[in-house]
């Protein structure tokens, strides 16, 4: 990226002949722009030199926009990104393209329909036949398991997002404070249906599922293979289980949400804990008040104990190399 | 659907929103699968009948899977270490295991019986905190 790029997670739609309602997507946020600098301000694709873009205007004007944009963090000059605690780094941006809307509307129907048969079918199988397992190479199938497993993760949430028109805008690779992981950046409020969105968080952890059955199928047919494949399987089965935890930024949280109705699970759960007023007033409702609460307690309680899972985990994968 | 609404069955109401813990309960100590195969159902009976689940059988749904989740989790996952699939010699690494699996299990049936109740009862009160 050579040039300046405007942050590609930014929604614009007319409001009237001088103005564009503009949504940040990332922050949840809505503002307004004016219709020259909006126009101007789409055109910049990280590929283009801003003063090389025909519309008329100077360069005094041109340095002006940009000084604007910048000023209000809307332009981004590279691929990396630091967002909260978090350092991101994008791997694609996705622009939205016939062939890829047909690929992910078959991914999305593919998952949704063989992730289970998939996976009770590999175990079933390799229970059966329980191959011998050459202990060669178990390393590289946890390597090669994590790394495709998140891969097909991300992949999972973008082509399901595409598919149900989620607004999706990049994947990529982050570092949030000492444990690394992958992102897709999309806003899947846009997607009326509940449901839909439900398979949009699901889609994931379905990848996952897909992947381990997958390996323990193809473990069955080449014995010799078996440990590399079979670690491979055990790595996205933990993935996968893992994500749908209730932990805050895991699709386990926000299928919850989306089944409770509580806008983000996580915070007013916490809310609703510890602010006695806000216990009060819902004590005073009764059955449906006391539920809320107990709900509340529950979620709670395993937020504490989601790091019991990722330190299980990372003691897990540390020993399988040793 | 119906709803048990007379105040006269209170009894049968409260009896119905135990059915599910009492098939768990009943199911672990008798090492019977029967009523741990029918636990769903219950739950989706008690869950269907009684009068303050109305509008917000996922919260309920949530409750009662956690409660009644309990005994049937627990079994699983001492079976599992009986196996000796999750078992170490570490007694920390065991129960670090124990808590993890409990966790993922009750996420993984949290998340099933929830989805299947939004399937049945499309229409709940939405939870906001914005005011």
């Amino acid at each position: 990226m050579n040039y300046p790029m405007l942050n590609n997670w930014l929604v614009f739609s007319r409001k009237n002949p001088y103005e564009y309602d503009v949504h940040d997507c990332l922050y949840d946020e809505d503002f307004t722009m004016g219709v020259t600098i909006a126009e101007f301000a789409r055109k910049l694709n990280g590929h283009r030199n801003p003063y090389s873009i025909n519309m008329g205007l100077s360069k005094v004007e041109i340095t002006h926009m940009l000084t604007q944009l910048s000023k209000h963090d809307l332009l981004r000059y590279g691929r990396s990104l630091h967002v909260g605690s978090g350092a991101h780094y994008t791997l694609w941006f996705i622009r939205r393209n016939p062939l890829l809307m047909v690929l992910a509307r078959l991914w999305t129907v593919l998952l949704m329909f063989s992730w289970l048969p998939v996976l009770v079918l590999g175990i079933l199988f390799f229970v059966r036949d329980l191959p011998i397992i050459n202990t060669d190479c178990m390393w590289l199938g946890n390597i090669l398991g994590i790394v495709f497993g998140v891969l097909l993760h991300e992949l999972g949430h973008t082509f399901a997002g595409l598919t149900y028109g989620a607004g999706v805008f990049e994947i990529g690779i982050m570092i949030d404070g000492l444990l690394p992981g992958a992102y897709v950046l999309m806003d899947s409020q846009r997607v009326q249906s509940k449901m839909k969105r439900i398979q949009i968080y699901a889609a994931g952890v379905e990848s996952n599922a897909l992947l381990a059955g997958v390996c323990l199928l193809i473990a069955c047919a080449i014995p010799c293979a078996g440990a590399f494949l079979l670690n491979a399987a055990i790595v996205n089965i933990i993935l996968a289980f893992v994500n749908i935890t209730f932990g805050g930024g895991l699709d386990g949280a926000a299928i919850l949400s989306e089944l409770l109705g509580i806008e983000n699970l996580v915070e007013d759960t916490k809310k609703i804990v510890w602010n006695t007023h806000i216990k009060m007033k819902l004590r005073l409702m009764g059955m449906p008040g006391h539920a809320l609460i107990a709900v509340s307690v529950v979620v709670q309680i395993l937020q504490i104990t989601i790091p019991v899972i990722i330190g299980w985990n990372i003691v897990e994968v540390i020993t399988c190399f040793v | 659907m119906f709803r048990i609404k007379k105040a006269s069955s209170a009894v049968m109401i409260h009896s119905i929103s135990l059915l599910p813990i009492s098939m768990s309960i009943v199911g672990t100590i008798r090492h019977s699968t029967i009523p741990i195969m029918l636990l769903p159902i219950t739950l989706l009976i008690a869950v269907a009948l009684t009068p303050w689940a109305k509008k917000r059988e996922n919260t309920w749904m949530f409750l009662l899977v956690a409660v009644s989740g309990i005994p049937v989790n627990i079994v699983l996952i001492r079976w599992l270490f009986e196996l000796s699939i999750f078992a170490s010699h570490f007694f920390l690494l065991t129960l670090f295991r124990g808590v993890a699996l409990y966790i993922m299990l009750l996420s993984a049936e949290e998340l099933i019986l929830g989805v299947v109740t939004r399937m049945i009862w499309k229409n709940q009160y939405k939870i906001s905190f914005s005011k």
